[in-house]
């Protein structure tokens, strides 16, 4: 097969030949961001992000851990030169929280659209220019859906792209049409994010994995029983502040979590 | 030295363009004190003449459109047409109200001699929709004379300059009729009388004689003319700021006809910038209605070069916001703010990492332009416990040194804190909340509006992370943030 002038070589050494089932080629690298998760990674047939393209996730509605799936991704992009774009996100993104992840702050804006024209203007205009390293957009709510037509203008502009672009979308308005190059759906699951891959370019599609949520955040912490009574047997502000001055609370039972004081 | 007048005289016809067109084709007079005092061609063609009443051209056609004149930007034209004329030579001078003169001697050389020279600036002129009578003369006065008598071109220049003989030139003065020296009436007829029709008879007398009849006026005018007496003219100063403003012969109705003015006047503003090695930051749209109301367009631009094309690219797309309520029929580009252009580095490789610069910066004016620059931000950590004071969006994000972050904050915080009713001690927004891990106790802003809040971590039926807070004045419950 080393031999370049055999036929069969020269055709599969073509960029447009794809080899199912063949181990994953080096230059595939180039088309993929690694996701940061290694199950995910395992499972994409790209070993990562598709660049240049669009993912699509389809989740019905957010803190299900969607912004963790993202956070290695999030944080490798920002440490390059490139910015990050958020397109219309549904809440604030919480500064603290995202530098905790390792998020550069420099590297991100935000863009608040005032309507469905505005929004799919801009992304068309960041994805065209092609500068930034990630978009994620958010195209859930009921007046920014994006038909068919507009998501293949998207998927057009992001050739342009060197990086991945993340569309969040509703599952309720799934046509399950799509021209993205990767679909997730993402679910909530005890103990963490379910994601299914609905289809992948060039690959299999179907595969569930479970990405579980970082550990500190769902350790229990607090005895359900004992906060009614935690609650109802504190003092009020004004008492504490009087009983103990310069802000020292003491810890009342040995069983009650200490407070953090600021 | 060799003076080169360059005289506009249809100037006050020039001013006024239309949308499409470079001169305007339709038959135009100008009018100053109620008489014509400037015609096109097709106006003339009608029977317009100089000097007519304005009701005595209007009863020639009723197609004639009459302008007042505009003086104050006939000089303002003159202004940046003599900043142009600073690419042929370093001494220029306004001759107001409608000449310039420079001296280009020291510039032969440069351009390759005087045909070169006076081609390249005839059709510089051409393009800008300018006609003009040239002279050349050894002395200001001499240039200027020779425009009004014996204009010269690039396909014909005057015999005399070419060698540069002295004697060539004055005696082509000498055979100049006595009636373009300009002299008052007076004096016209008082030379007629005595017999004087040329110039060189004039030049012959003995100047003392000269002096006691006619004035010293005319012996200074005489030495003058021949470089016998200094004639210092003022240097024109290159202007520091771009203005430049177009007036319309028919006022526009529609935005989408003031793109081609747009791009001729963003081009002269582009030869101007280049000129100083500057760049444009901040300009202004200045559209001037019939109703004598001026609608202004600022344009902010980030790009550190000087590209006329995105900003032409962004001009259409501020024109695109505007409602036009009245016609427009002036506008003027300024420009506000410019910086010097700093040499670009480039990258040899193209690497992920190489990114330009510039196409960055003009997405950002693109999106600023049409979203409003306050949707278009990033996010700058503030210093405060209290979770939405702990943050600040900032119109373009700088680095900030990390901090160490041992605690739980959620990726997206809410608009405002939301109440929630509670039920057996716990919150319930879609059904009852599991309460997770807390209470992190925040007490702060002891000194205005004391906030003591107990946080907690907790998770919707639906499986959504919540984090919520009790305050502990009230006991209410209020959800503040959702742990994407």
């Amino acid at each position: 097969m080393s031999d370049a002038s055999d036929p069969l070589s020269n055709i599969l050494a073509r960029p447009d030949i794809w080899q199912a089932g063949s181990a994953r080629a080096a230059n595939e690298q180039q088309h993929s961001l690694p996701t940061g998760h290694p199950a995910l990674d395992t499972a994409l047939h790209q070993s990562g992000w598709p660049r240049g393209a669009l993912t699509e996730l389809l989740s019905a509605r957010c803190g299900i851990g969607e912004i963790q799936l993202l956070a290695p991704t999030l944080a490798h992009v920002s440490r390059g030169l490139r910015r990050i774009f958020l397109v219309a996100p549904p809440h604030i993104p919480y500064a603290p929280a995202l530098q905790a992840l390792d998020v550069r702050l420099s590297r991100l804006t935000i863009l608040k659209p005032a309507g469905r024209s505005e929004l799919l203007w801009s992304l068309e205009q960041i994805l065209r220019s092609g500068t930034c390293g990630c978009v994620l957009g958010w195209l859930e709510q009921e007046r920014a859906r994006a038909d068919y037509a507009s998501m293949r203008r998207l998927q057009i502009a992001a050739r342009n792209m060197q990086g991945p672009v993340f569309l969040f979308r509703n599952p309720a308005s799934d046509p399950g049409l799509s021209p993205a190059a990767l679909r997730l759906r993402l679910e909530h699951e005890a103990g963490g994010l379910a994601i299914r891959i609905l289809k992948q370019r060039g690959g299999r599609a179907g595969q569930e994995l479970l990405i579980s949520r970082p550990p500190q955040l769902l350790a229990p912490r607090v005895l359900p029983a004992l906060l009614p009574a935690c609650v109802s047997t504190q003092p009020t502000h004004h008492q504490t502040s009087a009983a103990f001055p310069a802000g020292i609370l003491p810890a009342t039972s040995p069983r009650l979590p200490r407070p953090i004081l600021h | 030295m060799l003076w080169l007048c360059i005289h506009f005289h249809q100037l006050p016809l020039e001013i006024f363009m239309t949308a499409g067109q470079e001169t305007p084709e339709a038959a135009l007079a100008i009018i100053e004190q109620h008489r014509v005092c400037a015609a096109n061609t097709a106006a003339m063609a009608l029977g317009v003449r100089v000097d007519m009443s304005g009701s005595t051209a209007l009863s020639l056609s009723g197609t004639i459109k009459l302008r007042a004149r505009e003086a104050a930007h006939e000089a303002a034209t003159l202004d940046a047409l003599a900043d142009w004329a600073c690419n042929f030579s370093s001494q220029v001078s306004v001759s107001p109200p409608d000449r310039l003169l420079l001296e280009i001697g020291a510039s032969l050389r440069l351009f390759g001699g005087l045909t070169a020279l006076l081609q390249a600036a005839e059709c510089e002129l051409r393009a800008r929709g300018h006609r003009t009578r040239n002279g050349l003369g050894p002395t200001p006065l001499a240039a200027e004379l020779l425009a009004h008598a014996l204009p010269c071109s690039a396909s014909a220049p005057s015999p005399w300059a070419t060698d540069g003989d002295p004697a060539a030139f004055r005696s082509v003065i000498s055979e100049l009729p006595i009636h373009f020296l300009g002299a008052p009436g007076k004096q016209q007829l008082a030379m007629q009388r005595m017999g004087f029709s040329r110039l060189g008879e004039l030049l012959a007398l003995p100047k003392s004689a000269l002096g006691k009849r006619f004035g010293k006026d005319l012996t200074g005018y005489i030495d003058r003319l021949c470089g016998e007496r200094p004639d210092p003219r003022p240097l024109h100063r290159p202007r520091e700021h771009f203005v430049l403003r177009i007036h319309f012969l028919e006022p526009l109705a529609d935005t989408s006809m003031l793109l081609f003015p747009m791009q001729r006047l963003l081009g002269e503003m582009g030869r101007f910038l280049d000129r100083r090695q500057l760049y444009c930051q901040r300009l202004e749209w200045r559209l001037g209605t019939t109703r004598n109301q001026s609608q202004v367009l600022p344009l902010a631009c980030s790009l550190q070069q000087n590209r006329i094309d995105a900003l032409l690219g962004l001009s259409r797309l501020a024109l695109e916001r505007v409602r036009l309520t009245d016609a427009v029929d002036s506008l003027e580009l300024a420009c506000v703010e410019s910086a010097a252009v700093l040499a670009q580095e480039g990258q040899l490789f193209d690497t992920e990492q190489a990114i330009d610069p510039e196409a960055e910066r003009l997405l950002l004016d693109r999106l600023r332009l049409r979203l409003g620059s306050e949707r278009v931000y990033g996010l700058h950590i503030q210093d405060s416990h209290l979770p939405e004071q702990a943050w600040s969006t900032v119109h373009e994000p700088s680095p900030q040194a990390l901090r160490s972050a041992s605690l739980q904050r959620p990726c997206w915080l809410l608009q405002e804190p939301i109440p929630l009713k509670e039920h057996d001690g716990r919150p319930i927004w879609d059904g009852a909340i599991e309460l997770i891990s807390g209470p992190e106790r925040i007490d702060t802003a002891w000194w205005s509006e004391p906030q003591l809040r107990d946080y907690f971590i907790g998770q919707q039926a639906n499986g959504s992370l919540l984090w919520v807070f009790r305050e502990r004045a009230s006991g209410c419950w209020f959800a503040q943030g959702v742990f994407g």
